[in-house]
């Protein structure tokens, strides 16, 4: 369960940054995420639409810890990410687009490497790595060096990394972006069992075919700011127009005409 | 704890195998002087058995003049004498030609002006870029013709040689051989210890932050339940381990070094003093005391800068200027005069260039040895504080 409440997020631009925003930008802070509140369930895929630079990435990694919110407060199976980091981290599965993995060590080595950071025992470790390499195909390449891999072979690598510890939240950042439909394929399914499998699972994407595959729940979120969270059913039966795509255009513009 | 102790050994394993880093940290200090010490002492070897296989080769010019000159060195072994024509072109050819090692001239009426006491001279022609020890030997023997012209001067007139040196000078220099062995080689040691600690941590530490932002994987590391300070720990030992590594391998170079220098023979019983004193608990403690501290320092601030940088390149370029600035005050200990005292104790690295000196010589003082323990330390905590900032600080670890 993941529980986000009225969560900010304001950088401090530096000087370079400040003069990058051009001419017409005022004061050093830009709010990357500005108070948004919603609530993922176990069993449930939660869906964060939105275009680049809107505070997606932002959000996902203040629910990660990598990140802390400048305001507010997020619970996930209820630890504060701010508080008690570690035990959130350890309920945690976090996977993005670029597969983050070390070239110089093998799927061997890098899952065991995870997995004691896990704190898992060596017998659990051992058998939870088999039953995923074998799920995964990576046996057959399990012991040669990650460097080397196609990108499809390190997608399955580093999808092993993510649940190895059997994590209760699993957390998707753009997962599909940069892959080809195989590689793509094989997340959509991790996010498919993963649901199955009763774990929370949040994504982000601005790709409508994903949306439209596995959402349960649904936010969009534009500027930093949500202007929409509700589930994909009430979502589907509310539009007004004929696809997703022109649905999302036309909310995201009908939030603009009443900010400006 | 532990998992300090997992990110330490999987940044080791890293280390280990990127052939790069293994090369400058390892490879390059434990090979460079050898190398470099083996061809230069054996061509140095070379040109010393030429000169000995061929001897000396010398011409005189057919003046008329030689025949004393020519006596005298025809008792000297190694030496063959030929007559040349006293054509001064046709004498340059001879020794440029390397026919000829060197010929002597000597002018007409030389004898004459010998016997009676009048002014006179003669010339040897020879070349100082042939071979060093040839020159030498050429200069050698007109000095001692001179000698054995004062000498038969001197017995004409019934006069002792004494008179030209009433009395003999004995110097006997009370530094023990380890004293002297320590201010010369004590010097270079602390100077090798400091650059390639330095060399030893800076690709490890841009490897382990900087390129570990840039390829992504610092995030999947701080997603896992690892605390910073755990990660942040983990990589600092393994960078200050590969600085350490590198330093030890550079002395034990140089150590071999000065054995092929030496080459088994001459004198190595100074050498051997100082190894011997190096290797008392108390030294190899008084050093790593002080050696300890600095590998600390140095790892947390390579660590530090490659937190800070947003690529390995970025952060390349901006701890090589770092480089530079621990260079200079590393040499400034090497030079003579400077010594460990109240107020060299607190310059970084400079305390450490002369500190280890004369730990090595055996002549350090307890107040500036403990004073430099003391600053080191602080340098190595702050630095170490400042540089896990850097690592907490949100700024620092999504820059890329």
């Amino acid at each position: 369960m993941i529980r986000v409440s009225n969560v900010s997020k304001t950088f401090t631009l530096s000087r370079k940054q400040q003069k990058e925003m051009g001419a017409d930008f005022q004061g050093k802070t830009v709010h990357a995420v500005d108070d948004i509140s919603f609530h993922c369930q176990p069993g449930r895929i939660f869906t964060l639409l939105g275009p680049n630079g809107a505070g997606k990435t932002t959000t996902l990694r203040m629910i990660a810890t990598i990140l802390k919110p400048s305001s507010g407060e997020i619970l996930v199976s209820g630890y504060n990410t701010v508080s008690s980091g570690a035990e959130v981290r350890r309920r945690l599965g976090f996977l993005t687009g670029g597969t983050g993995l070390y070239d110089r060590l093998t799927p061997n080595e890098l899952i065991d490497y995870f997995g004691k950071l896990n704190s898992m025992d060596a017998r659990e470790l051992a058998k939870r790595k088999d039953e995923l390499f074998t799920l995964l195909g990576i046996h057959e390449f399990a012991n040669r060096r990650i460097g080397r891999f196609s990108t499809g072979m390190k997608q399955k690598v580093s999808i092993a990394r993510t649940v190895i510890h059997d994590p209760e939240v699993v957390v998707f950042d753009e997962p599909t972006s940069g892959l080809d439909v195989i590689a793509a394929k094989s997340i959509i399914d991790l996010i498919r069992n993963s649901k199955l499998q009763g774990k929370t699972v949040i994504f982000s994407t601005h790709i409508m075919s994903e949306v439209n595959m596995l959402s349960d729940d649904l936010a969009i979120i534009h500027k930093g700011k949500m202007i929409y969270n509700n589930t994909f059913e009430q979502f589907k039966s509310g539009m007004q127009e004929a696809t997703l795509e022109d649905e999302f255009i036309r909310i995201a513009a009908a939030h603009d005409t009443i900010n400006v | 704890m532990r998992h300090t102790l997992t990110i330490f050994r999987k940044e080791l394993k890293e280390i280990l195998r990127d052939r790069r880093t293994l090369t400058v940290m390892l490879v390059i200090p434990l090979l460079i002087y050898p190398v470099l010490f083996a061809g230069i002492s054996s061509f140095v070897q070379g040109q010393e058995e030429k000169a000995d296989k061929e001897g000396l080769r010398v011409g005189l010019a057919d003046t008329g003049e030689q025949e004393g000159f020519s006596v005298f060195i025809d008792g000297i072994p190694g030496i063959q004498q030929t007559l040349v024509s006293t054509d001064t072109a046709a004498i340059r050819q001879l020794i440029q030609g390397d026919s000829l090692d060197v010929v002597f001239y000597f002018p007409e009426g030389y004898t004459q002006a010998l016997d009676s006491l009048q002014a006179t001279g003669y010339r040897y022609y020879f070349t100082s870029t042939n071979n060093e020890f040839k020159t030498n030997q050429i200069n050698t023997l007109s000095s001692s013709y001179q000698e054995h012209l004062t000498g038969l001067k001197l017995s004409e007139l019934s006069v002792s040689p004494r008179i030209l040196q009433p009395a003999d000078a004995e110097a006997i220099n009370l530094a023990s051989q380890r004293e002297q062995f320590g201010s010369v080689i004590g010097g270079i040691i602390p100077y090798f210890f400091i650059i390639f600690c330095l060399i030893g941590c800076m690709y490890p530490a841009m490897d382990l932050a900087a390129g570990e932002k840039e390829r992504g994987t610092l995030e999947t590391l701080l997603v896992a339940p690892a605390t910073r300070m755990d990660i942040y720990l983990g990589k600092f030992l393994a960078v200050a381990l590969s600085g350490f590594i590198s330093a030890m391998a550079a002395i034990i170079g140089i150590l071999i070094a000065s054995r092929i220098i030496s080459n088994g023979e001459g004198d190595m019983s100074g050498m051997m003093e100082m190894l011997n004193g190096l290797l008392e608990p108390l030294s190899v403690l008084s050093l790593l005391g002080i050696l300890l501290p600095l590998n600390a320092f140095f790892a947390a601030i390579t660590l530090m800068i490659s937190i800070y940088a947003r690529s390995f390149k970025e952060a390349q370029s901006m701890i090589t200027p770092l480089m530079i600035v621990c260079i200079f005050p590393a040499i400034f200990g090497m030079l003579p005069g400077v010594e460990l005292n109240m107020t060299t104790a607190l310059v970084p690295i400079l305390n450490v260039s002369l500190g280890a000196k004369e730990i090595i010589a055996g002549t350090i003082q307890p107040g500036p040895l403990a004073l430099t323990y003391i600053s080191l330390i602080a340098y190595a905590v702050v630095a170490l504080m400042v540089s896990v900032r850097f690592f907490n600080d949100e700024k620092n670890i999504m820059k890329g």
